[in-house]
């Protein structure tokens, strides 16, 4: 008897301690989002108020409207939304279809040709922006959202959509197919009509992937773009804390506008969220 | 048994449907994929800068980056100091945090979310906002540091700081990751053996060396090749919070292309160092293909 209670208080003990810790990553983890709103609702003068109030007293939501006067806000989200949602179409839509032709479709050296593809998950993409850029400037793309659509639809972004969505077609029952085949459905009908909605899941992983890593990626933007009015928001948002210089103020708000969209996102679908991401690293 | 149609064995118009069905997704890989590298490549033995075309010159560049380039060094120990930092502290933490995360309790979920929050957060403003808290002059944590009574630090522009305080924004950032990898392993371990080795009287460190560890050995080598990677692939914080300085106290791998390439215009020694980068990637790459193929093989 007695050693049971012992067991148990020592289990209550661990468990107390589990909570503990964390909490204290969470509260760790939080507290940058905590600062930001709260600093975006400061005043200027608010500010330079030493020591900084963790709990400001007035609030004010003037930082927000001097802001669009500094920044294009507007334009950033709608080139991120652009960008995001064009490269999550069309990787799903050609992906897909050679996903099909790789699962589903016995031709010659499909399996040679597959290996071919899956290198391109070596190349990392900070790798070959420079000989992009030079490539893109060829052909007049610099400076265009189209040099952050086709190359990653084609490349790092498709490669990633035709990997796991292959590995999803290979277990949809090759009689499905042939029965569709005899039916009379074109290859096409059924990537359409029967495969892809089966495929829902391995869709959204891909999908939820591909949007979240267009829309925080920094390097090609910075890289690629130059006009103000093609800016992507994490690029808009450096450029403006480069020149914002010590408007923490400011530079909080245009963080906090930047970082409300894809945390809306993720927290309305946030096991789907997690799930997919956690894919690209099992992969 | 072979239909023929228009001419056509039935073998050869499935390698048709199939090539046809492939051809535009082979077409784009070979043009933004395979030709950037191709291109990489030739550029990286060349002189080409802003004013100047490429003009082919061998390897001088790879000898320049290797024999006269302090700046490379730097980079290069810049990188690894990074990496020799971060994955250590990653491991350990995500490892621990998977620990305690993996039996089901009242707000797991909740947890995992927070812990996965930033991960989702541009590398940006998650950047910018340890930019504000850092600060000098009325920067939280120095004001924090105050009413312990420690004198102010100068974290931003300070050679000794500039890579530690970056490895921490970035681990902060990135814990969800690895603790979901390492969360997954812990739950595909049989309980079976858990209860077994407990009957045999074995202690929670001895099943936790003698059963956990081993069975979880293979995401754990996974997580860590992928996480040297990433260690190599780090750009926006530093860009954020230090550009790389003071003088080139925080420049990384793609910090150093970045600048190269757009600051002074050499675009053929940004291909160079450019292809360094490539080939380190690619062998820890490769590691990580041969080692899991040998699992895949020893699974079934």
């Amino acid at each position: 008897m007695k050693h049971n209670t012992s067991i148990r208080r020592k289990r209550l003990y661990i468990t107390i301690l589990k909570y503990c810790v964390l909490i204290l990553i969470s509260l760790l983890l939080l507290f940058p989002f905590y600062w930001m709103v709260i600093t975006s609702l400061k005043s200027s003068t608010q500010i330079f108020v030493f020591p900084p109030e963790l709990f400001p007293r007035h609030i004010t939501f003037e930082n927000f409207t001097e802001l669009f006067n500094h920044m294009k806000f507007f334009r950033y989200l709608w080139n991120s939304l652009l960008v995001s949602c064009v490269n999550s179409f069309f990787i799903v839509l050609i992906s897909g279809i050679t996903a099909y032709a790789f699962a589903k479709i016995r031709f010659a050296g499909r399996n040679i040709i597959f290996i071919f593809f899956l290198a391109g998950l070596m190349v990392p993409v900070e790798v070959i922006t420079v000989p992009l850029y030079f490539m893109l400037g060829k052909i007049g793309w610099v400076d265009k959202l189209r040099s952050l659509m086709v190359p990653t639809i084609f490349g790092s972004g498709g490669v990633f959509g035709l990997f796991i969505l292959r590995q999803f077609f290979i277990t949809i029952p090759d009689d499905l197919c042939e029965a569709a085949r005899i039916d009379g459905c074109s290859h096409l009908g059924i990537v359409f009509r029967i495969v892809m909605p089966m495929a829902k899941s391995a869709i959204a992983t891909v999908v939820i992937f591909t949007f979240a890593n267009c829309w925080n990626e920094f390097f090609q933007p910075l890289i690629f773009l130059s006009s103000q009015s093609n800016y992507t928001l994490p690029l808009g948002l450096a450029m403006f804390s480069d020149e914002g210089g010590t408007k923490w103020h400011l530079v909080m708000a245009a963080s906090t506008l930047a970082t409300i969209p894809l945390l809306t996102v993720f927290y309305m679908c946030q096991d789907k969220f997690i799930d997919s991401m956690a894919m690209s690293g099992i992969k | 048994m072979e239909r023929k149609r228009r001419g056509l064995t039935l073998k050869q118009r499935t390698n048709l449907t199939g090539y046809a069905m492939i051809s535009p997704m082979a077409i784009g890989y070979i043009l933004f994929m395979i030709t950037p590298v191709v291109v990489m490549i030739y550029l990286s033995m060349t002189s080409y800068t802003l004013l100047k075309p490429p003009k082919f010159i061998g390897l001088d560049n790879y000898v320049k980056l290797f024999t006269n380039d302090p700046t490379f060094l730097d980079t290069a120990w810049n990188t690894v100091y990074f990496t020799l930092l971060f994955v250590p502290l990653n491991m350990l933490i995500c490892l621990g945090l998977a620990l305690l995360m993996y039996k089901n309790f009242k707000g797991v979920g909740f947890f995992r979310t927070i812990l996965f929050t930033p991960y989702v957060t541009s590398m940006v403003a998650w950047a910018i906002v340890w930019k504000y808290l850092f600060q000098t002059d009325n920067g939280l944590i120095n004001v924090v540091m105050g009413w312990f009574g420690l004198d102010p630090v100068n974290w931003l522009y300070n050679e000794k700081a500039a890579i530690p305080i970056s490895v921490v924004v970035t681990l902060l950032k990135g814990l969800g990751m690895n603790t979901v990898i390492f969360i997954s392993a812990l739950m595909d371990v049989p309980q079976i053996y858990y209860e077994a080795a407990s009957l045999d009287g074995a202690g929670s460190w001895s099943r936790f060396k003698n059963i956990t560890l081993p069975m979880i050995s293979q995401s754990i080598f996974l997580a860590l090749i992928l996480t040297i990677i990433g260690c190599f692939k780090v750009f926006a914080q530093i860009y954020v919070m230090s550009k790389g300085g003071p003088a080139t106290s925080s420049y990384v791998f793609v910090y150093y292309i970045y600048v190269t390439a757009f600051r002074y215009f050499k675009f053929g020694y940004a291909s160079a160092i450019s292809t360094v980068l490539f080939l380190i990637i690619l062998v820890l790459t490769a590691i990580q293909w041969a080692v899991r193929k040998k699992w895949v093989f020893y699974e079934t």
